[in-house]
């Protein structure tokens, strides 16, 4: 009972790490405990999440576990693949060694190369800007800001500096390297600087938090919502330093 | 009309492509990926019909094809076994208002900087007028996307159930 509680307490850490929306981590868990005869109730929060897992015939039998969530990248990967794991584990009553091996082998599938990534993000950034009608030299700006800032944030990322700064150092790079395009012509500016922070929006927080909130699960909901609110600001910060500097130099 | 087509489907296939990009950051599964392209392609396509064929608002247009990408989420969910949110809300991203996000920034920036009280007003009020655009969009976009899973609940839960392993 130890060792399951231990593994789903992991399993819902990564779940929220993840992004995942709470109904479906509280689904999930709750039907891997039920395959193994177990009842499951959680706690869910950003930061700490506690789970205690009871054995139905005899409450007494109980095992409890508050567990820290590591902050990690967004994976809608794990999302999917954790969720379908929890089904397969209904479904066939699998051994627990099983379960672990499956879990392990999913949080340690690679994500995609970083460079891959950042060169598909900048081609997205590329769209985006055709789409808002912009002209093919606000188009290539937008590649190279995304480029750019994109790997500057790994590179911030990577050395742990507060991620809300992260953010506005990002979006005040990518802007002030779109706003190059001012000294093309002020339409092409104006495209490619408000195109080149769009890649920075939570998307993923925002959808999950606003579901939390109308599923119910209103205080981490909140939180989610919270920080990609703190999020959206720190990426309008950036954006409106640069516009400031741009305004002053040019 | 062959122009009206032809700008409606280029735009929707770049934001297929938008959708991917931005979305390969959210690191989706693999098997999910042109179930993505094919939802964002989808909605873009109705939203840019509802908006530049019909002359549609773009409330209406944004929610329409959130609504669409909803419902796409959950067909092409039930075929890779993935949830509806990894489909759609990469999909969402190519509608993300941005340029209406960027003229509130700017208009609050020339608020802030302008001592003149009427030239203020004036821009006071283009900053809330395109600040209610940019929220009343996102919110639409939202609510659009996440109605058709409270509507197939049932659906929605059991999106990464496979038949494989209920017949062993």
């Amino acid at each position: 009972m130890k060792h399951l509680g231990h593994l789903l307490a992991k399993y819902v850490a990564v779940m929220v790490a993840s992004g995942t929306h709470s109904s479906r981590i509280s689904r999930s868990a709750k039907r891997i405990a039920q395959a193994y005869g177990y009842d499951l109730r959680l706690d869910l929060a950003l930061k700490n999440l506690s789970i205690m897992l009871c054995d139905p015939a005899d409450p007494s039998n109980h095992y409890h576990e508050l567990i820290a969530v590591h902050p990690a990248p967004i994976s809608l990967s794990n999302n999917a693949d954790l969720s379908r794991l929890s089904w397969e584990v209904h479904d066939t009553k699998m051994p627990v060694e099983d379960f672990e091996a499956k879990f392990n082998a999913i949080i340690r599938t690679p994500r995609y190369k970083h460079q891959a990534v950042a060169l598909m993000a900048s081609l997205a950034s590329f769209g985006l800007c055709y789409l808002f009608n912009g002209t093919i030299w606000a188009m290539l700006l937008v590649f190279i800001s995304t480029y750019i800032s994109f790997n500057l944030k790994s590179y911030l990322t990577q050395k742990q500096v507060n991620n809300h700064f992260v953010i506005l150092l990002t979006a005040l790079t990518a802007s002030l390297i779109a706003s190059c395009g001012a000294f093309i012509d002020t339409p092409t500016a104006e495209v490619a600087v408000a195109t080149s922070v769009l890649y920075l929006v939570p998307g993923v927080v925002f959808i999950s938090g606003l579901i939390d909130t109308l599923e119910g699960f209103v205080i981490i909901g909140f939180s989610r919502l919270v920080n990609a609110v703190m999020h959206t600001i720190s990426l309008a910060l950036g954006l409106l330093l640069a516009i400031t500097l741009v305004h002053f130099l040019v | 009309m062959e122009s009206i087509v032809f700008h409606i489907v280029s735009k929707a296939l770049f934001a297929s492509v938008v959708a991917l990009g931005f979305g390969l950051i959210s690191n989706p599964p693999r098997r999910a990926i042109w179930a993505i392209l094919l939802t964002a392609f989808l909605g873009y396509l109705l939203r840019a019909f509802m908006m530049d064929a019909l002359g549609l608002s773009v409330f209406s247009a944004c929610f329409c094809a959130a609504l669409l990408m909803g419902c796409s989420g959950l067909v092409t969910g039930k075929l890779t076994h993935t949830p509806a949110t990894v489909i759609y809300i990469p999909s969402l991203l190519p509608m993300i208002p941005g340029m209406y996000a960027y003229k509130a920034i700017f208009a609050y920036l020339t608020f802030m900087q302008n001592i003149d009280f009427a030239e203020k007003a004036v821009y006071f009020d283009q900053f809330f007028t395109y600040l209610s655009y940019a929220v009343g969009i996102l919110i639409c976009l939202a609510l659009g996307s996440i109605i058709p899973m409270f509507v197939f609940t049932k659906t929605a839960n059991s999106l990464t159930r496979s038949k494989h392993c209920v017949n062993q």
